[in-house]
């Protein structure tokens, strides 16, 4: 998928995090279908108006895998350096 | 509710619209007198803003894909359409932006092994016929004030701007980090807003991770100076913990 996949479709996800628990409470997958994600993009932060702390986001790749990196903060982070290592 | 513009129905925005839009909303977050019917409009028509960058947001998602595998580079590279509180505090802090004008409504970030990687894929992203990046920001060269490093290149899909994001796994990390410590203390500590105690120690890091990737041993008076910052760092989030 890595190397070969890069022309399969954007695959859709509308992430609910917050940020007060550090906690992502909601995962929404649309599949391919970018109209329906935006859609539901407006309506979730709509529903989401006034939460300081909660973060609506709409993200899009091959595969919720790969936002797991690129969005890590979302997922706990990713732990490497020894100078992030071990802080609260 | 206050009707469409004559002659933009269909959801078709000018930019004017858009940049009205953007002065009204600036209008009411700084608390002047903008009526409800008023505000509601310009959010919608943020909504339709970026909606509207949908499209070429997958469109410039494909062309960094393509960019990254010709390189035979792994392949994670991830779109997002900003959120609507973001571009709202961005309207804020960029008080004289027009907001049609505004360039990271659609993002796209792509997370390359080594340096290396970076500037092949900038170097093919800018070879690219009729897609050349209209600019590249360079915090690599020049990291941001808070540390942060990266490429940024903005580049043009059917009329809209879209932001690509080309960083290396240690820089993604740093960034990463102060990410998740930005929405633990409310501050934008990417834009070198927030504490000094933390600002400080996050901005030491960023230079020890940069001058290991480039395979140079980081000298005793920069870990010296990291472990005290890092001291005083700790010390403030435990207290905010507290």
């Amino acid at each position: 998928m890595k190397a070969n996949g890069h022309r399969t479709p954007i695959q859709h996800f509308l992430l609910v995090f917050d940020q007060s628990k550090g906690e992502l409470i909601e995962q929404i997958q649309f599949g391919s279908d970018g109209e329906r994600a935006v859609a539901a993009y407006d309506e979730k932060e709509q529903e989401y108006y006034g939460r300081e702390r909660i973060e609506v986001v709409l993200v899009g790749s091959d595969s919720i895998e790969t936002i797991k990196v690129t969005h890590a903060n979302y997922f706990g982070g990713i732990v490497g350096s020894k100078y992030l290592a071990d802080i609260a | 509710m206050r009707s469409e513009t004559p002659g933009h129905a269909d959801g078709e925005l000018t930019k004017a619209q858009v940049n009205k839009a953007g002065r009204t909303i600036r209008g009411k977050m700084r608390g002047e007198p903008v009526s409800q019917d008023d505000f509601q409009w310009a959010l919608g028509m943020l909504r339709k803003f970026r909606a509207a960058h949908r499209i070429p947001l997958t469109k410039a998602t494909m062309g960094l894909r393509s960019a990254v595998v010709a390189q035979g580079c792994r392949m994670e590279v991830t779109q997002r359409l900003k959120r609507a509180t973001t571009i709202l505090d961005k309207l804020v802090r960029e008080p004289t932006m027009a907001f049609s004008t505004m360039q990271d409504i659609g993002g796209c970030r792509a997370v390359l092994g080594t340096l290396d990687e970076v500037r092949q894929v900038q170097q093919r992203l800018m070879k690219r016929g009729g897609r050349f990046p209209e600019r590249i920001y360079d915090y690599i060269s020049t990291p941001r004030e808070s540390g942060y490093r990266g490429v940024h290149a903005i580049v043009q899909y059917d009329n809209r701007k879209i932001e690509i994001q080309l960083r290396t796994r240690v820089m993604h990390e740093w960034a990463i980090y102060v990410e998740l410590l930005s929405a633990q203390l409310q501050f934008d500590l990417k834009g070198a807003q927030g504490p000094r105690e933390v600002l400080e120690w996050l901005e030491a890091v960023s230079r020890a991770m940069a001058l290991e990737e480039k395979g140079i041993v980081v000298d005793r008076a920069l870990v010296d100076q990291i472990s005290e910052l890092r001291e005083t760092g700790t010390t403030y989030l435990e207290g905010e913990e507290g």
